[in-house]
């Protein structure tokens, strides 16, 4: 089910993207605020890219690439990443969630979880190619990719099923 | 899929990316900062930032706090008996009082480094996803603050500016493998260089490498900067907590646990100018 029926109003239209940009607003705040982090076993999952996910399975191709963007040059304003790296894939994943929720999968839970763990295994994985691929031995990639990107996608996951479900609710609701 | 790539929003997107890709390298590469939709987007989050992080500190305090309370006839108990152990201790008062002064002379960096010069920070925001924890802070170039000027604390070392922008500017840890600083071992000034590891950054340790096969480095020694490229001399860096042999090039190695907290920094202190800075290149030294 992918949304593309008019809008109701301005308002609503309105409405709900200032719902998403607090939710934006709220998640990257928690994300990197220096006083805490949300870590299991030493695991951070990436809370943007849940919501991003969840929004590029309702929108258009445009509107995902956009948010992507606005998300990604956000991210490179606090993020230890080559300049410019997160507003690319960020930009990149966006419109990728759209596309393939059109053109690919079905828009349900299961549809949702698989996009959002391929979409972070995806970010991690160009991260660890930037940024440590060339600067650690051969185990220590190992050890990393095992211990680290594939953690933290599947704890990147979790977080879309009340995300996936919001925004359902939400696109319902005001478009 | 088809129509859309030949569809006028793909070639906006394909626009909007293509621009970003170029300011982005001018700004980095040329201008070494950061690219001004970075820095336009860090400079608006920044007020924010700052304010969640100080709430969340707040916050974080008072749990702590109450935690604390309810640990207290606890750590009570336990205290009475460290009690019996301090006594027996102060067999060894004079070694621990050598070292508290040696520990007192580099806490008042600025009365032993009178070139110095300091620029306070607060942590606003903190990578969680990278592994060698770098975080940014509230100060950027109008604070006068350049790439590769060192970020520490009373306690030592934490790391330096890696990318700069109006009003913040990131902050690469000595646990990152890209930094490259030349030490010494204090007691004995067996000179090495302290660099990063991943395994060891798990932990909150870095490595003191390249030491010499006949040098007497200690578990409990204190490793100073020597003074070669950004950082300027004799500032603490952190204790020898063990030490190995580095097998690929037979050299010894000794894991530093370092003196200042990285986990639990909130704020920091920038190098803004001492004397010999800018002697050496940092990219010289990796």
């Amino acid at each position: 089910m992918v949304v593309n029926s008019p809008m109701r109003s301005p308002k609503d239209t309105f409405t709900l993207r200032l719902i998403n940009t607090l939710l934006f607003t709220a998640l990257f705040l928690i994300q990197y605020n220096a006083a805490f982090s949300v870590k299991i076993f030493n695991i951070s999952p990436l809370l943007p890219l849940s919501l991003l996910v969840a929004i590029g399975m309702f929108c258009s191709e445009l509107r995902g690439a956009f948010t992507g963007l606005v998300i990604g040059v956000l991210t490179d304003a606090v993020a230890n990443t080559p300049p410019g790296f997160n507003a690319i894939v960020f930009c990149f994943l966006g419109l990728l969630a759209v596309l393939v929720t059109k053109h690919l999968f079905n828009n349900n839970i299961i549809s949702a979880i698989t996009l959002c763990v391929l979409c972070a295994l995806l970010y991690f994985l160009l991260r660890w190619i930037f940024c440590y691929a060339f600067s650690l031995s051969f185990t220590e990639n190992l050890t990393y990719i095992i211990n680290t990107v594939i953690p933290s996608c599947v704890f990147t996951a979790i977080f879309i099923i009340p995300f996936y479900y919001l925004e359902k609710a939400l696109y319902k609701k005001f478009y | 899929m088809r129509f859309f790539l030949r569809s006028r929003q793909f070639k906006i997107i394909l626009a909007v990316l293509c621009a970003i890709i170029l300011l982005t390298a001018s700004f980095a590469i040329i201008g070494h900062r950061m690219s001004p939709q970075t820095d336009i987007a860090s400079t608006i989050s920044a007020p924010f930032r700052s304010l969640f992080t100080s709430v969340s500190n707040i916050v974080t305090d008072f749990f702590q706090t109450y935690n604390d309370g309810s640990e207290l006839s606890l750590e009570n108990s336990e205290l009475r008996a460290e009690i019996d152990d301090l006594r027996n201790q102060l067999a060894n008062y004079e070694e621990m009082s050598e070292q508290n002064e040696f520990y007192k002379d580099f806490l008042g960096i600025k009365e032993t480094n009178p070139d110095l010069t300091f620029c306070d920070a607060a942590l606003i925001s903190r990578d969680s996803n990278d592994p060698y924890g770098s975080f940014t802070i509230n100060k950027g170039s109008l604070a006068n603050i350049k790439k590769y000027d060192p970020v520490i604390t009373e306690a030592g070392i934490v790391g330096y500016i890696t990318e700069v922008g109006l009003t913040s500017c990131k902050v690469t840890t000595i646990l990152s493998p890209d930094i490259t600083l030349g030490a010494l071992d204090n007691r004995t000034h067996d000179s090495g260089i302290v660099t990063g590891n991943i395994s060891l950054a798990k932990n909150g340790y870095c490595r003191f490498a390249n030491l010499a096969r006949s040098c007497t480095v200690a578990v409990g020694d204190y490793v100073v900067t020597s003074g070669e490229g950004i950082f300027p001399e004799g500032l603490l860096i952190g204790s020898v907590n063990n030490i190995g042999i580095d097998e690929s090039n037979n050299s010894i190695y000794a894991e530093i646990k370092p003196f200042a907290e990285i986990d639990e920094l909130r704020s920091v202190m920038i190098v803004t100018s001492f004397d010999g800075q800018g002697g050496i290149s940092v990219d010289g030294g990796k």
